[in-house]
């Protein structure tokens, strides 16, 4: 019986641990309502990096990923995938289910999605390292790299086939 | 001299029902059981179709859906499902075939458009293709590898996202995942190796799944657990075939045996009995398994009333033996005239382009003539004379019935009988409806119906049954034809005719298309508009490409739409949610080499056209019956045998429409056979013998037949049902109608022999 409560309690201990380790490498408050963004994009093959710059506004089950420069497109991401603003209705964009879910994750700090797809790490710069663990997202990127203090300020996308997006994040009123 | 050749005869008959019980031990555990339902209805009369809807894959396929629980248990639960050894069962994995997809898409980037893509390809307008790719450049989501190099415009790569995705399914690695009811649910498709309505084979998969399905839901006992696939309903339509041949089979055998004690209280008709129905069943099992490969289990069940008919032929031996040589060679001659007239009513369903009532044809054919030559051979060596006695009940209840029957006016049974004649035939004339519809073969459990429904309609295998085909000689034929369909798709769509539809052109476009896009795409990197983009980025025009994407590269659960079809390739497009109207499916025909097939619509086409067939058959079979009777019986008898067949058989058919709402193909088949069995009652009733005799004989025979038909009624398959019912009330009227032709015989049997 003195086995079975020792048992018991280690093993909460460890669940509570793991937990922590957890909450600690994951310390950012949900993005809520309006975050300026920047979003540098290197391609394979560009011998020049895509720049861009807009504002999310985010809502507890999508954002609108709204790019003002260079050019205006609008796009909304749920957990249901991407869809694009085309001729006055959004447009969903097949196979991009995995991408809209990744970034509702990211930004709202959903911890079990990013615990159940990623191993978590802590890189040299206090940044956080995202892991995939499985398809389809080992597929897509090798590695998601998040970093700020006390909220989350960047989210760098690193992709299988080596391009990488880097998107700079800024809520709107620490930015007035 | 005589009796030894009788005898030589009586040994050559049993060894021949020795071997052929042999043969059934050696035959029937390699006997392949079909339990498809298309196999056993007719088919359309268009070879190529036939032969697609043979090759037709989609009934080895199967969807499980699980629901109930949180995502992860459900997660759990499906990689414990998948990661099982699986008898010839493969579980398929979404998320790697659209990786396969992906890697040919990147080594062929720019061989493939949407046609708003094209068209404005075509009109040059350039800058809407530029602003597009600028806005996909810009979205975060990741792109194919090398796209900008291969195919800078993102032609290729904007397509693909086009491209519907799976009705709000989330692909995962080895299944979907979807919100059902605002709860999570994992939806798992699986292929079989094996031909579903393949009894044995078929069965061992269901069960093998069925044990693991069951060990989901020990451990986690909130599961949900919905199925889907043909595979489950061929499962249980051969398990329940099985079940009712050997249920009502078994209350037959067992209900005539007690009958035949409680006759006779002795062990010689009960043996001869079971001598003659055993024989009867091996003959025209061994037959069905010798003429046809797959017999279909439906088949046996309908072959079940083999029982009712051969036991007849038992009571007429049975009742004749004991009285003598004498009478049971007076007998003989009538049970040879029912036998043929019961043979020409299933001759008739012989030449039906039926295969079910074509075995069930033969399974009656031989197994009555083999309980024909076992009376004429066996009984008169094994059952001497006043072996026996009849029940002192039975023969008194006979006596009373004969009489009160020889007492009726003649002039007013007629008169009676033709009047009632007249309205029942009005009555049914006015009221006579027909239902064609191939769902009275099989009618799988509520709950299966159920979990089918869940699984559609949570966006699995919901396609419609309906579906186009377009034939041609090569692939590329196919594709180009494909891609001159699409418009009138499109429109179809945009009216909302239908919801979707997938064709393989939009996989991969014909060559003549690839070529064309890349002509149009080199135009293109040399506008204004496309070289300002292409600077912005600092990228150099791609040039022409010569490979070209073919069915060839793609794997061949990609390409299974397009089919061999002898010397030339079906191609089918799938439709989902479609109600098109005759004039939209006229709008087909011209384009070449294209077709709308509707199997469900065909095959119900199909029964109609064979009811009509039946009916014709009915008529001759009707027609030859009477110019028989005329040969052997003359006209008056003649006429009231006809009579009272008319009478038994539009009652029976009125009262079936009364319960059923409907008649079906079945109802007539069942009408068939009711022409057989109470022309045999005719014939005994003006055969001369002695009315009290063929009172007993025809009651015992009826009896049994009404048990063996009557509990039919009860099945779970309509078309068995409805077969059944019919029977039992044609037959129970024709015993109550047929003893009044002895009024009428009276005079005629003077001048006529016991034929």
């Amino acid at each position: 019986m003195r086995t079975m409560r020792f048992v018991v309690i280690l093993l909460c201990g460890l669940f509570s641990v793991l937990a922590q380790a957890s909450t600690d490498l994951l310390p950012w408050q949900p993005l809520q309502g309006k975050v300026l963004f920047t979003q540098i994009k290197n391609l394979q093959g560009l011998p020049v990096p895509l720049s861009s710059s807009g504002y999310l506004d985010l809502a507890a089950q999508q954002m609108l990923w709204h790019t003002i420069t260079p050019v205006d497109s609008k796009l909304l991401i749920t957990t249901q995938g991407v869809s694009q603003w085309q001729q006055q209705e959004y447009v969903a964009i097949t196979g991009s289910e995995f991408v809209g879910q990744l970034m509702l994750a990211v930004l709202q700090q959903n911890v079990e999605f990013i615990q159940q797809q990623f191993n978590l790490a802590l890189d040299n710069a206090g940044c956080t390292l995202l892991q995939p663990k499985q398809a389809p997202l080992d597929q897509l990127f090798t590695q998601i790299i998040l970093c700020g203090e006390t909220e989350l300020n960047s989210v760098t996308l690193q992709e299988q086939n080596g391009n990488s997006t880097i998107i700079t994040l800024q809520v709107e009123a620490a930015a007035q | 001299m005589s009796g030894l050749f009788k005898k030589g005869y009586l040994y050559l008959w049993l060894l021949a029902g020795i071997a052929v019980l042999a043969y059934l031990v050696a035959a029937i555990p390699s006997a392949r059981w079909s339990s498809n339902i298309t196999a056993a209805i007719p088919s359309s009369g268009i070879a190529w179709q036939q032969q697609l809807m043979q090759q037709n894959n989609s009934s080895r396929h199967i969807s499980i859906l699980l629901s109930g629980t949180g995502l992860s248990e459900l997660q759990q639960a499906a990689t414990q499902l998948t990661q099982q050894p699986a008898v010839q069962l493969h579980w398929l994995s979404p998320g790697v075939a659209l990786q396969q997809l992906q890697h040919l898409y990147q080594q062929h980037q720019a061989l493939l458009a949407s046609p708003e893509q094209l068209a404005l390809l075509r009109s040059r307008q350039y800058q809407a293709l530029v602003d597009a790719a600028w806005q996909r450049l810009y979205s975060p989501a990741p792109l194919l590898a090398n796209a900008l190099l291969q195919d800078p415009l993102l032609l290729t790569q904007q397509r693909l996202e086009q491209q519907n995705n799976s009705n709000g399914l989330a692909l995962r690695q080895n299944w979907f995942e979807l919100s059902h009811e605002g709860q999570p649910a994992v939806l798992l498709y699986a292929s079989l190796a094996i031909d579903p309505f393949d009894r044995n084979n078929g069965a061992i998969v269901a069960d093998a799944l069925e044990r693991q399905l069951q060990q989901l839901q020990q451990q986690w006992p909130e599961l949900n657990i919905a199925r889907s696939g043909v595979l489950f309903h061929a499962v249980i339509a051969a398990e329940n075939a099985s079940f009712e041949m050997q249920f009502y089979g078994g209350i037959s055998l067992s209900a005539i045996l007690l009958l035949i004690w409680f006759s006779f209280a002795s062990w010689r008709p009960l043996v001869l009995a079971l001598v003659t129905l055993s024989f009867a069943s091996a003959f025209g099992l061994a037959a069905v398994l010798l003429i046809f490969e797959q017999p279909h289990v439906l088949g046996l069940v309908f072959a079940t009333t083999l029982i009712g008919i051969a036991i007849d032929y038992s009571f007429h031996g049975i009742l004749a033996a004991n009285k003598g040589r004498s009478a049971f060679q007076r007998m003989l001659p009538s049970l040879l005239l029912g036998l043929i007239t019961t043979l020409l009513g299933y001759l008739a369903l012989m030449f039906l382009p039926f295969p079910i009532l074509n075995q069930v044809a033969v399974f009656m054919g031989a197994g009555l003539i083999a309980a024909f030559l076992t009376v004429q051979l066996v009984f008169l060596p094994w059952l001497p004379k006043r072996s026996m006695v009849v029940n002192r009940y039975l023969l008194g209840f006979c006596a009373v019935v004969s009489q009160a029957y020889c007492r009726a006016n003649r002039k007013l049974v007629l008169i009676t009988g033709i009047i009632i004649l007249v309205l029942v035939s009005s009555a049914l004339w006015r009221q006579i409806q027909f239902s064609d519809d191939v769902r009275l073969f099989n009618q799988s459990p509520a709950a299966l119906l159920q979990q089918e429904q869940l699984v559609r309609s949570s966006g699995g295998q919901n396609w419609d049954s309906r579906f186009i085909v377009l034939l041609g000689d090569n692939t590329e034929q196919l594709l180009q034809q494909e891609l001159a369909l699409q418009d009138l798709l499109h429109s179809w769509q945009q009216q909302d005719k239908l919801s979707d539809w997938q064709a393989t052109v939009q996989r991969v476009p014909p060559l003549q298309l690839q070529t064309e896009l890349q002509q149009l795409l080199q135009q293109a990197y040399q506008s204004e508009s496309v070289q300002h983009y292409l600077q912005t980025l600092q990228l150099n025009a791609p040039a022409l490409i010569s490979n070209r994407l073919t069915p060839d590269s793609f794997p061949s659960s990609f390409m299974q739409q397009i089919q061999p079809l002898n010397k030339q390739l079906a191609s089918v497009i799938l439709l989902r949610n479609v109600s098109l109207s005759a004039s939209d499916i006229q709008l087909l025909k011209q384009y070449q080499g294209t077709y709308w097939l509707d199997p469900i619509a065909d095959t119900n086409t199909s029964l109609a056209h064979l009811r009509n067939q039946l009916s014709l058959w009915f008529a001759v079979a009707l027609a030859f019956a009477v110019m028989v009777l005329l040969w052997r019986r003359g006209g008056k008898i003649t006429a009231g045998i006809v009579l009272v067949l008319v009478l038994a058989i539009s009652s029976a058919l009125l009262l079936s429409l009364q319960i059923q709402q409907q008649l079906n193909i079945f109802n007539l088949i069942a009408a068939l056979l009711v022409l057989a069995l109470a022309l045999d009652y005719g014939i005994f009733f003006t055969a001369g013998l002695k009315h009290e005799d063929v009172v007993q004989a025809v009651l015992l025979s009826a009896t049994t037949s009404c048990l063996a038909f009557g509990l039919l009624g009860f099945s779970k398959t309509p078309a068995i049902a409805s077969f059944g019912l019919t029977v039992f009330l044609g037959v129970a009227l024709a015993c109550m109608l047929a003893p009044l032709l002895s009024i009428l015989a009276i005079k005629e049997n003077e001048n006529n022999a016991a034929l």
